[in-house]
C-alpha cells in the first residue's frame, strides 16, 4: 500500500521517484517522540496506544495552546520528532497554532501531519503548513508509513548520515 | 323679346324665362308685381338653395342651387308648376306648414327634418334643415312662402353612423374582457367604467362624474394618482406590470396585482381631456410566481442546511470512528503477527470498555442528528414527569466521572432540593451538553454548577473559568451548526447548544450565556416548575 497522502510524494512523482512502502518499523529508529494535538480524548488515547506499542514517547495536547505551552517549556532534547495536528479545536485551532509556532525557531522545523475529517485537506494543509495529511478515520498502515517516512527523514537531517 | 331683368343666365333663370307665362295663371312676366320680380331676381342670383311658392296656386320657383335636391325627376317640370302638383308625395307635410306661415306670418325653422321626396325614380329618405318664411307683395300681404333650405341628409347620415359607432364602441368597452375606465379632466373624474371595472375595482357605486380620489382613496396613498396626474400633464402613455393595489369593494377589502395602461385621450384640438385606464388582473400569476420563488428560496436554504449538516455530521462521526478503527486495526495486527499481546487481559478489558464507550458516543451523535431532524420537522416531543434537576445534575456528574478525571477539571455543585415537571431525559441531555462544553473550553479550571429556584422557575447554571466567548457570538452559538471563532479562539461547538435551546424552549423556558473573553462562560437555563 503506497499512499502517504504526502505532499512530498506528489513532488516526488513528478521527478519519476516514488516513495516505497517500507518493511522497516518505527521501532528501528530507536525511542523517538511524537506530539498529538487533538481535542478528542478518545482519539488521543488511541493514537497514544499505537505509538506506545512502538515504544515511542507520546506527548498529548488538547488544543493548540496546550501544545504551544508544552513545546515552549520542553527541553531541546525532549522535543517531538513529528507532530500530528487536528484543525478544528477549541481555545486555539490548527491555523493559529501554526502561526504561533513559526516564531519559535526550535519548534518551527518539526514536521507536521494534518489529521482532519474535512474533505478540504489541501487548503487546510496550506493553512497549517503541514507536509502531509491523514484523513480521519485514520488508517493504521498510513499512519505507520507516514510516521516512518518523517522520522527517517528527520534522523537523516539530524545526523547527516543515511540511517 | 327681351329677357326680363329678374331672370338671369343661370339654368333655372333661363328655364323660367323660356316659359310662356302669358298662358299661366300668373300672367305675362312683365305684368308680375314688383315684389315677385325683386324676389325672383334675388333667388336666381343666390347660391343658397331657395324655393318659392307664390300666389293662389303656390306656383313653384327655384334656383340652380336647389336643383340637386330634386335629384332626377322634378326638374325642369317643377318650374312654374302648382305646388300641390309638384310635391304630391309630401303635400300632407308641407301643405299645412305653408298654410300656417301664410295665416300667421311666423317663419318656421326645422333642423335635420325628414322630408322624403321622390327623386331618382323612387321615394328617398331626405333630411333638411329649412325655413318657411312669408313672402309679401307691395301691400304687405302674404302671398307666398319662401323656402330656404339645406339638404342635411349627408350630415344626418354621418351623424347616424357616428352614433352607431359610438354604440358599438360602448358595447365593445362594456364587454371588454378586462376592466376599462375613461377618466376626464385634471381631477380624473369617471366618465365611463365597464362592468368588469365596476365589479373588480369600484363596486356598486354611482361612479359617474366622481373623481378617482373620491372613489379610490388608496389610489392616492399607493401613488396611482400621481401617475394619472403625470399622464394628464405630459400626455405620455404609461404602462406598468405587476402593480399592487388594495381597495375596498362592496365592503370587502381586496388586494390584487395587475398590469395596466394609462392612455391619454385627446380632444379635436389635440388637448388632453382625459385618460383611458385599462387593467389586467394578474394576481393569480403574481401570487403563483411569488410562491414559486419562496419555495425555491426555502429549497435552496434547505439544501444549504442539509449540506452543512452532512459536512458537520461526517466530521463528528469520523473522529470517534478513528479511535475505534485504530484500536481494532492494532488488534488485528497482533492477531496477524501471532502476537500474544492480543490476549493480554488489561488490553482486552481496556479495548472492550473503549469500544463500548465509542459505540455509545457514535450512538449519541446519531441521536443528536435525529433530534435535529425532529426539530426541523417539529417532532421533538417532551415526555414530562415529576423530577428534580439537582438530582439529574448529580447523576450526570457521576456518569461523567471518567471525563472529569481525563480533562483534569474540578466540578463544584451547589443545589437546592428542587422539584418540577419536565422531561428528565431531555434535561439530562442539556446538562450533559453544558458540562462537556465547560470541560472542553474551561481551561482545566474549576467548573461551578448551581441549581436554584427563582420565582416559579428552576434555574441551572454551569459556569467555567475558561477562554470565554466574545459578546458578538452570544446569540449565534445557539444557532444550528454555529461554530464560534474562525480566528483560532474557539471552535468545536456542534449541535449541542442548538439542541439544548430547542429542548429548553419546548419546556417554555430559556437558555442564555453570560461571558467575556478570557473571563469564563456562564450558561444558564431556566424552566417553569410546572
Amino acid at each position: 500500500m503506497i499512499d502517504y497522502n504526502c505532499r512530498e510524494e506528489w513532488q516526488a512523482c513528478c521527478n519519476g521517484f516514488r516513495v516505497r512502502t517500507t518493511k522497516r518499523t518505527l521501532k528501528e529508529f530507536g525511542p523517538r517522540r511524537v506530539l498529538i494535538i487533538d481535542d478528542d480524548h478518545d482519539l488521543l488515547m488511541a493514537m497514544k496506544e499505537y505509538f506506545e506499542l512502538e515504544e515511542y514517547e507520546v506527548l498529548l495536547a488538547r488544543n493548540g495552546k496546550d501544545a504551544l505551552d508544552l513545546l515552549t517549556e520542553a527541553e531541546e532534547k525532549n522535543l517531538p520528532d513529528l507532530i500530528f495536528l487536528d484543525h478544528m479545536m477549541p481555545v486555539m485551532d490548527g491555523t493559529a497554532f501554526s502561526r504561533s509556532r513559526k516564531n519559535v525557531p526550535r519548534i518551527s522545523n518539526i514536521p507536521v501531519v494534518l489529521t482532519t475529517a474535512s474533505g478540504k485537506f489541501r487548503g487546510l494543509m496550506d493553512e497549517v503548513e503541514a507536509e502531509a495529511y491523514l484523513q480521519k478515520p485514520v488508517d493504521i498502515d498510513q499512519l505507520q508509513n507516514l510516521s516512518i517516512h518523517f522520522i527517517h527523514r528527520r534522523l537523516e537531517t539530524q545526523t547527516g548520515f543515511l540511517v | 323679346m327681351k329677357t326680363p331683368y329678374f331672370f338671369d343666365e343661370s339654368i333655372t333663370g333661363k328655364l323660367a324665362s323660356s316659359i310662356d307665362w302669358s298662358k299661366h295663371s300668373l300672367g305675362p312676366a312683365e305684368s308680375w308685381p314688383v315684389s315677385l320680380k325683386t324676389l325672383l331676381g334675388f333667388i336666381f342670383r343666390n347660391n343658397h338653395p331657395m324655393f318659392l311658392f307664390w300666389g293662389d296656386d303656390l306656383t313653384c320657383f327655384y334656383n340652380d342651387a336647389y336643383m340637386p335636391s330634386f335629384g332626377v325627376g322634378k326638374h325642369p317640370t317643377a318650374m312654374g308648376q302648382k305646388g300641390i302638383e309638384c310635391w304630391p308625395e309630401i303635400w300632407h307635410i308641407i301643405g299645412p306648414q305653408i298654410d300656417q306661415v301664410l295665416s300667421t306670418g311666423v317663419a318656421t325653422w326645422n333642423v335635420n327634418h325628414l322630408v322624403p321626396i321622390f327623386r331618382n325614380g323612387k321615394i328617398e329618405e331626405v333630411y333638411w334643415t329649412y325655413s318657411y318664411s312669408p313672402a309679401l307683395d307691395e301691400n304687405g300681404k302674404r302671398v307666398g312662402v319662401m323656402v330656404t333650405c339645406t339638404e342635411t341628409t349627408e350630415s344626418v347620415m354621418a351623424q347616424r353612423e357616428t352614433d352607431k359607432m359610438k354604440d358599438e364602441l360602448y358595447t365593445l368597452f362594456q364587454k371588454a374582457p378586462f376592466p376599462l375606465a375613461m377618466l376626464s379632466g385634471p381631477e380624473h373624474r369617471f366618465r365611463f367604467a365597464n362592468n368588469m371595472y365596476v365589479n373588480f375595482i369600484l363596486g356598486d357605486v354611482d361612479y359617474s362624474g366622481k373623481s378617482v380620489e373620491e372613489l379610490l382613496p388608496t389610489a392616492k396613498t399607493l401613488g396611482f394618482l400621481d401617475l394619472l396626474d403625470t399622464v394628464y400633464k405630459t400626455g405620455v402613455r404609461y404602462e406598468a406590470e405587476n402593480a399592487f393595489f388594495e381597495t375596498t369593494v362592496n365592503g370587502t377589502k381586496r388586494s390584487f396585482y395587475f398590469d395596466f395602461i394609462y392612455e391619454p385621450i385627446r380632444d379635436r384640438n389635440g388637448e388632453i381631456e382625459g385618460i383611458l385606464a385599462a387593467v389586467t388582473d394578474v394576481t393569480d400569476h403574481v401570487l403563483f410566481r411569488k410562491k414559486l420563488e419562496e419555495n425555491k428560496l426555502e429549497l435552496d436554504k434547505a439544501i444549504e442546511v442539509r449540506d452543512d449538516f452532512l459536512s458537520i455530521a461526517s466530521h463528528e462521526l469520523k473522529t470517534p470512528l478513528t479511535s475505534l478503527l485504530l484500536q481494532s486495526q492494532q488488534h488485528q495486527r497482533f492477531l496477524d503477527n501471532k502476537d500474544d499481546r492480543a490476549y493480554e487481559k488489561d488490553r482486552v478489558d481496556r479495548n472492550a470498555a473503549q469500544t463500548n464507550r465509542l459505540g455509545k458516543r457514535l450512538n449519541r451523535l446519531v441521536d443528536d442528528m435525529l433530534d435535529i431532524s425532529r426539530i426541523r420537522t417539529g417532532k421533538l416531543s417532551m415526555q414530562k414527569e415529576q423530577g428534580s434537576i439537582s438530582a439529574i445534575v448529580k447523576s450526570v456528574l457521576q456518569k461523567l466521572e471518567g471525563q472529569i478525571h481525563d480533562y483534569g477539571v474540578k466540578v463544584n455543585f451547589t443545589g437546592v432540593e428542587d422539584s418540577g415537571v419536565f422531561d428528565p431525559f431531555r434535561i439530562e441531555q442539556v446538562i450533559t451538553n453544558l458540562l462537556m462544553n465547560a470541560f472542553l473550553y474551561g481551561n482545566k479550571k474549576p467548573v461551578e454548577v448551581t441549581v436554584t429556584e427563582v420565582n416559579n422557575n428552576i434555574r441551572c447554571t454551569v459556569k467555567d473559568n475558561g477562554i470565554g466567548i466574545a459578546k458578538e457570538f452570544h446569540e449565534s452559538i445557539f444557532n444550528r451548526f454555529e461554530r464560534v471563532g474562525g480566528t483560532g479562539q474557539v471552535s468545536g461547538f456542534g449541535l449541542g447548544l442548538f439542541i439544548s435551546q430547542q429542548i429548553v424552549n419546548a419546556h417554555g423556558g430559556r437558555i442564555w450565556v453570560e461571558s467575556e473573553v478570557n473571563q469564563g462562560s456562564s450558561f444558564t437555563f431556566e424552566i417553569p416548575k410546572a
